[in-house]
């Protein structure tokens, strides 16, 4: 027998298991964006495989199809005994024909897993059921643990950033709100895109501190700010809260590369209906 | 991949006058420890409610 024949004989069968991964780790803008090793990813293939193969066999044999055992064996063991037996078309085709089927089976499954994943945030909670790497989660939203220990994955309207930025000079900290990011496989994380952006000087720290203690001292502890005065459209007019230590960026868009950030500091927004409310 | 970002915040930042206004609301609101309130394109009155502050310095050393 021919060694390529055994060894396309063995992929062929091992295949619904290697389709049913790639279908599942097959999201939206995505490359897999986490570390595994080749047999990682092998020893989960074929897990699959044995799974999809045993199902398929008792469906064939529920369909009272002659599947001849003995015959598949030698192949797979490239036993020479296997020229004692009748390899016909009708069973070649038969093969390939359940073959095609459980490919099919296989990505449609990987796909309707996913989602079940998602869904019941098998992702977050178990490891082989892993979508993305860690960065996603982080920028996406938040991940809470509910009473009976499982984790969950709440989701934010808004997502508010710090990022501080060094170079030879100076430090500089952007802040804004994130619209956009990019995952990698190797950094985890390859750039930002940000919109409404405001840059100071990482050393202007220390002014903010006591600009925020004088303006809290304003804020008597009985008498919260009502909401008007930070809203967007009433008077006074909004340049009096404009902070001198920042410059905004003009642009739409701001790509901060990850290699360049320093750190990170998120803000998770929510939103109400503030109409009926008249204080914080 | 896309941020969550809301229909009315997208709005404002959209116009380069009313993102350099919210930009510095929630700036000043981060500030204060307080949550902003903005007011979206048809006049209504919402606030951005803190979720939960978040530092994932200790996530980058960690790689």
């Amino acid at each position: 027998m021919n060694i390529v024949f055994n060894a396309v004989l063995v992929s062929l069968l091992l295949l619904p298991g290697v389709i049913l991964r790639l279908s599942y780790l097959n999201i939206a803008h995505g490359k897999r964006t986490f570390k595994t090793t080749f047999a990682e990813e092998l020893f989960i293939s074929i897990i699959l495989t044995f799974f999809i193969q045993f199902a398929g066999y008792a469906l064939v044999r529920l369909l009272f199809i002659p599947v001849h055992e003995p015959t598949l064996f030698l192949l797979l063991i490239n036993s020479d005994k296997t020229l004692l037996h009748e390899l016909n078309p009708r069973s070649i085709l038969l093969f390939f024909t359940y073959s095609t089927f459980a490919y099919l089976v296989s990505w449609f499954l990987g796909a309707w897993i996913r989602k079940l994943a998602m869904k019941k945030f098998w992702d977050v909670n178990y490891p082989i059921f892993r979508l993305h790497n860690d960065w996603y989660y982080i920028l996406r939203g938040i991940i809470e643990e509910s009473e009976n220990g499982k984790k969950y994955f709440k989701e934010v309207k808004n997502v508010w950033v710090d990022i501080l930025v060094e170079n030879s000079e100076h430090s500089f900290i952007y802040s804004g709100f994130l619209f956009e990011f990019i995952l990698s496989k190797e950094e985890g994380l390859d750039r930002l895109y940000l919109s409404g952006v405001r840059r100071r000087k990482f050393e202007a720290d220390k002014v903010a501190n006591d600009f925020a203690a004088i303006e809290q001292k304003d804020l008597t502890i009985n008498k919260p700010p009502n909401v008007q005065q930070i809203s967007a459209t009433e008077e006074p007019d909004l340049d009096d809260y404009e902070d001198e230590r920042y410059y905004y960026m003009p642009g739409n868009t701001f790509v901060i590369p990850y290699s360049k950030i320093a750190n990170i500091n998120i803000f998770y927004y929510d939103e109400k209906d503030s109409d009926n409310v008249d204080t914080i | 991949m896309k941020a969550p970002m809301s229909k009315d915040v997208k709005e404002l930042l959209s116009n380069t006058q009313n993102s350099k206004k919210l930009s510095g609301i929630v700036l000043r609101a981060n500030r204060l420890g307080i949550d902003p309130v903005i007011i979206n394109e048809d006049g209504k009155k919402i606030t951005l409610v803190r979720v939960s502050p978040f530092s994932v310095r200790s996530i980058k050393k960690a790689k």
